[in-house]
């Protein structure tokens, strides 16, 4: 990420979260998450908005279904346009990414990926986990779980400052940490 | 009674005798005395002179005797700094052999920790990498079992929900 078009970025993101920050609650976190990662990871789509030749409502609805398929709330297709208009709409990603890290900032909320080397068979151990995480960092929880056997067993909860590991993999790294 | 003959043989005898002396003390005053003066002038002159070195050489003597007495004391004094400087420097000397002795030992039993510890980082390089090995190897055997991994993650949740 160029540092310059990260700060351009991280100002209409601001901008926007001061006047639609009321519109995003934590339940729309995974939704900004995942429209900010689809994005980044499949730039093409924005490609369309890029043409210039194109009708201005052909261009409201394609940015009507882009909203729809990224199950983002209407109030993102002024950003949009705002975008288009500062011929930025290539920071739209970067934006949403903003847009993450506010509304943490903003609820509190710490994203945790844990990582278990068995998949959890019920919600009530992935909500003990997270119960255990909010009383020790004091936040609210938002976690995403994937499967990792080389931890061999056991938990790691790792998120963008925070590390807690319980697991026979960390175990073994610091008997060899004290050894070697 | 005396002859007179006799008595003026006599006389005249001890005249001649006289005169005789008369010109021999003449002769001896003129030519002789001077040259005796002279000589004993001469003499007189040489034993000064004798006397004079004789009483320098004693002065000399006693200046030398005096200042062979000052060098003495000074090679005295001398020998007597010497001695305790000896002694300084032995006692520094005996000093610095001691601390070398310390350092040497010191080095030595650094040398020796250094080479426990070389062992133990050897030991370490061989034999550890293969123990953890086979220690992860076993733990995942042993974890592969449902049953273990599900008792594992069990305990792990019930110890978030006691603390």
């Amino acid at each position: 990420m160029n540092v310059n078009q990260g700060i351009i970025a991280q100002k209409y993101a601001r901008a926007f979260y001061n006047v639609y920050g009321h519109e995003i609650t934590l339940d729309s976190f995974w939704i900004l998450r995942s429209a900010g990662s689809y994005l980044r990871y499949i730039p093409g789509v924005l490609f369309f908005l890029t043409l210039v030749d194109i009708d201005n409502k052909v261009r409201e609805e394609m940015i009507n279904v882009l909203l729809t398929k990224l199950k983002l709330p209407l109030s993102f297709a002024r950003l949009i346009q705002l975008l288009m208009l500062h011929r930025r709409i290539f920071l739209l990603p970067m934006v949403l990414q903003f847009l993450v890290d506010l509304c943490q900032e903003q609820h509190k909320a710490l994203l945790f990926t844990i990582s278990t080397s068995e998949q959890l068979k019920n919600d009530a151990d992935k909500h003990e986990i997270e119960r255990f995480l909010h009383r020790l960092s004091g936040c609210h929880i938002l976690a995403e779980y994937t499967l990792d056997t080389n931890l061999i067993a056991g938990v790691r909860a790792l998120n963008k400052n925070y590390l807690w590991e319980y697991s026979i993999e960390s175990k073994m790294w610091s008997i060899t940490n004290s050894l070697v | 009674m005396y002859d007179t003959t006799v008595i003026l043989f006599w006389i005249f005898r001890w005249l001649n005798i006289i005169a005789i002396l008369l010109v021999a003390a003449y002769f001896f005053r003129k030519k002789l005395l001077h040259a005796i003066k002279d000589k004993i002038a001469q003499r007189r002159n040489f034993f000064q002179s004798l006397y004079q070195q004789l009483e320098k050489t004693v002065l000399k003597n006693v200046s030398i005797n005096k200042s062979i007495d000052v060098q003495q004391q000074d090679s005295a004094q001398l020998l007597k700094k010497a001695e305790q400087w000896s002694h300084a420097v032995a006692i520094v000397q005996r000093e610095y052999e001691e601390v070398y002795e310390q350092r040497l030992k010191k080095m030595i039993r650094y040398r020796e920790e250094q080479l426990e510890h070389f062992a133990m980082q050897q030991a370490c390089k061989d034999i550890v990498p293969i123990a953890l090995k086979d220690a992860k190897a076993t733990l995942k055997k042993k974890f592969e079992k449902s049953e273990v991994q599900t008792k594992y993650m069990n305990d792990l949740i019930s110890f978030m929900k006691k603390n």
